[in-house]
This record gives C-alpha cells, structure tokens and sequence, in this order.
C-alpha cells in the first residue's frame, strides 16, 4: 500500500522500497526482491534505513532490468535513489 | 512525495486502457463467432474464412505488440533478446496463418491441405516461441528472484507427465498403424504432438511463476501469455482428435486473443514506469 510524505518517518527504508515496487511486482516478489538486495548489500530488510536505498536500488537494478527493460528499470531505480535522498 | 507514481494503475487512472479494448474486442468477437458456429448462422465455408481473417487481424496485433514490447524494453539483456525470438515467432507463425487463410479462400469448400507449406512456418514459429519463453524463464532464474516451492513444480510436471503419456498412447501411436494415412501426415502430426508438449510444459511453468507476481501489474500480462500458450496446446489437440473445425478454431483464436491481450498489457506496465 502506498504510504504518504507524513508517514515515511515511521516506515524503515525497506517498506518504503516495497511500496515502491508492490503496484509492479505484487506484494510478494516485492517482499523478496527487498529480501535478497539487502542480504548483497550486507543487510536485513528490517535494518534498511533510508540512505541504504540508493544501495539497494543499485541492487535490484539486474532484477528490475530482466522483468521491465532498460528504461522502466532506470525509472524504478531512480524512484528509489531519490526516496534515499529526500 | 507520492511514491506511487510508478504504479501503471496510477498513470492509468481516468483513461481506457488498449488492453481493455483488445480484450472487449476479442471477447465479443469470440462469442459471435460461437454464436454463429452453434446457430449455423454462416455457412461452413462463409464461417471458416470469418473465423481465419479475424484470427489473421489478432496474429497481426500479437505480432506488432510483440515487437513494441521488445523495442520498449531496449537491448542488451537476456530478456529482451527473448521479446526478438518472441516476435520472430510469432511473425512466422503469422505467416503459417497467412497461407491457411488463403488457402481458405481459394477452396470453393474452404477447406485447407494437411499438411502444407503452412505446417512449415507453424512449426518454426512455435519451435520459435517456446524458445523465446524458455530464454525468458533462465533469464528470470539467473535473477535470483522466487520461483515458487520445489514440490509444486515436481507435482505440476507429474500430472504432466501422466496427460502426455496418455496422449501419446490415446493419439500419437495409434495413428501410425493407420494405414490410410501418408508418412508426411503422421511425421507433421508426431512434431506438433512434441511441440505442444513442450509448449504445456513452458506455458505452465511461466503461468506458475506470473502467479507469484499477483497483486502486480506485471502477473497479469505474463499469466494472459501463459493462459494463450495453454490454449493453443488444447486446440491443436481437439484438432487432432478430430473435434468440428469450428471449436478447435475458437481455441486457436482464444489463445491468439490472450496472447495478444498479453503482451499490449505487459507493455503498458512498462510504459506506465518508464
């Protein structure tokens, strides 16, 4: 379910990545995905927090880029970078 | 900041989607087209050439869809090499139906030779799809994402195994006894009995992996391929087993409609996040 701006400070960085990928890939590969990009980049879904995003997009990146294309992939990670940095 | 942006229901909203179209289109055209056959509201042969245009014009969109999707999802990955091999396939087996087509409105009964130089590019065509969804479904493995539990695949491919056997035995062997028939007509009929075969199983395996995508956008694109693939299995099978023409026709036209549904759906989700 999307969140909205006043409620990203109780989320942690992990749903917020869910939220952003659940609408393409279904809430439960998008569980998964969140799962096996934070384990490469040396971290539990639970303990994401919002600077890992950047990171973790970079990690779901070869992923994203099998199921959707170059350019929607490119999207999708630039959604998630840019939650990493506002 | 609204991170649903990238959601294809969120850009979709306040606008008809063209898969909706695709589908209303080939929905009602399905059910005219039975109507027809069980009212006898056609001719056979007046029938037979409807049904072949109106697939023609669907093989058209599901080839044209096909290469907007790989254009759409640009090069260099395993996955969109898969969409080339898809078109391809599905230009050829367009082609297949091309010449039946007008083979159907060549015959003053609207009848079709068997086999034919169609044969030729329906094989190479799905022996071309089924290698595009095969491409696909490594390409998704080597991602590392969830394919489902074990069990349920062994399961799925033992039921399979059982309905192949039986097939084989009920239809593929006993034909070659059949003295009226030519070389030819029972070596074109063993080939597509192994293609479908194979089509099943890849079909199902995609349809089983698109389940796991519910809730997604992307489930429902990838599911109505699967779905198509499956009906094209069945109505090569009715047409085997000698089911009235016109049946086994409208399994063709359904899986060619879900196809295509298919794909322009699997494109628009992808158009919806770029």
């Amino acid at each position: 379910m999307p969140f909205q701006a006043g409620q990203k400070a109780s989320l942690n960085a992990g749903q917020m990545a869910r939220d952003v990928l659940t609408p393409i890939l279904g809430e439960f590969v998008a569980k998964t995905s969140v799962s096996m990009a934070a384990k490469r980049i040396g971290k539990t879904p639970d303990t994401l927090v919002q600077e890992d995003l950047p990171k973790l997009s970079e990690a779901l990146r070869p992923a994203l880029r099998t199921l959707l294309g170059l350019q929607a992939a490119e999207s999708l990670v630039e959604q998630l970078r840019a939650l990493g940095h506002s | 900041m609204d991170n649903d942006r990238g959601s294809p229901n969120a850009r979709a909203a306040g606008r008809v989607r063209y898969s909706s179209v695709v589908a209303v289109i080939a929905a009602i055209a399905l059910l005219v087209l039975l109507l027809a056959a069980r009212g006898a509201w056609l001719e056979p042969r007046v029938w037979l050439r409807t049904y072949a245009v109106t697939a023609l014009v669907t093989l058209v969109a599901a080839a044209v869809s096909f290469w907007q999707v790989s254009h759409a999802t640009g090069g260099g990955t395993a996955a969109s090499a898969a969409w080339r091999v898809l078109f391809a396939g599905m230009a050829i087996f367009l082609l297949g139906h091309a010449h039946l087509t007008y083979q159907r409105f060549v015959s003053p009964t609207a009848d079709t030779a068997f086999p034919s130089l169609a044969d030729v590019f329906f094989v190479v065509g799905q022996t071309l799809l089924i290698a595009g969804l095969v491409i696909h479904l490594i390409a998704y493995l080597r991602t590392g994402l969830p394919v489902g539990h074990r069990l349920s695949y062994v399961l799925m491919y033992v039921i399979v195994a059982v309905v192949v056997a039986y097939l084989t035995a009920k239809l593929n062997l006993p034909m070659w006894d059949d003295v009226t028939r030519t070389f030819g007509w029972k070596m074109v009929n063993t080939v597509y009995h192994v293609i479908d075969m194979l089509t099943l199983c890849v079909a199902l395996a995609l349809l089983r992996m698109a389940l796991l995508f519910r809730g997604g956008a992307l489930a429902q694109g990838w599911a109505a391929i699967a779905v198509g693939f499956v009906f094209m299995m069945v109505a090569d099978l009715t047409f085997g087993i000698g089911v009235p023409a016109e049946y086994s026709a409208l399994g063709y036209f359904a899986s060619y409609a879900s196809i295509t549904y298919g794909v322009v759906r699997h494109r628009e989700v992808i158009l919806s996040v770029r």
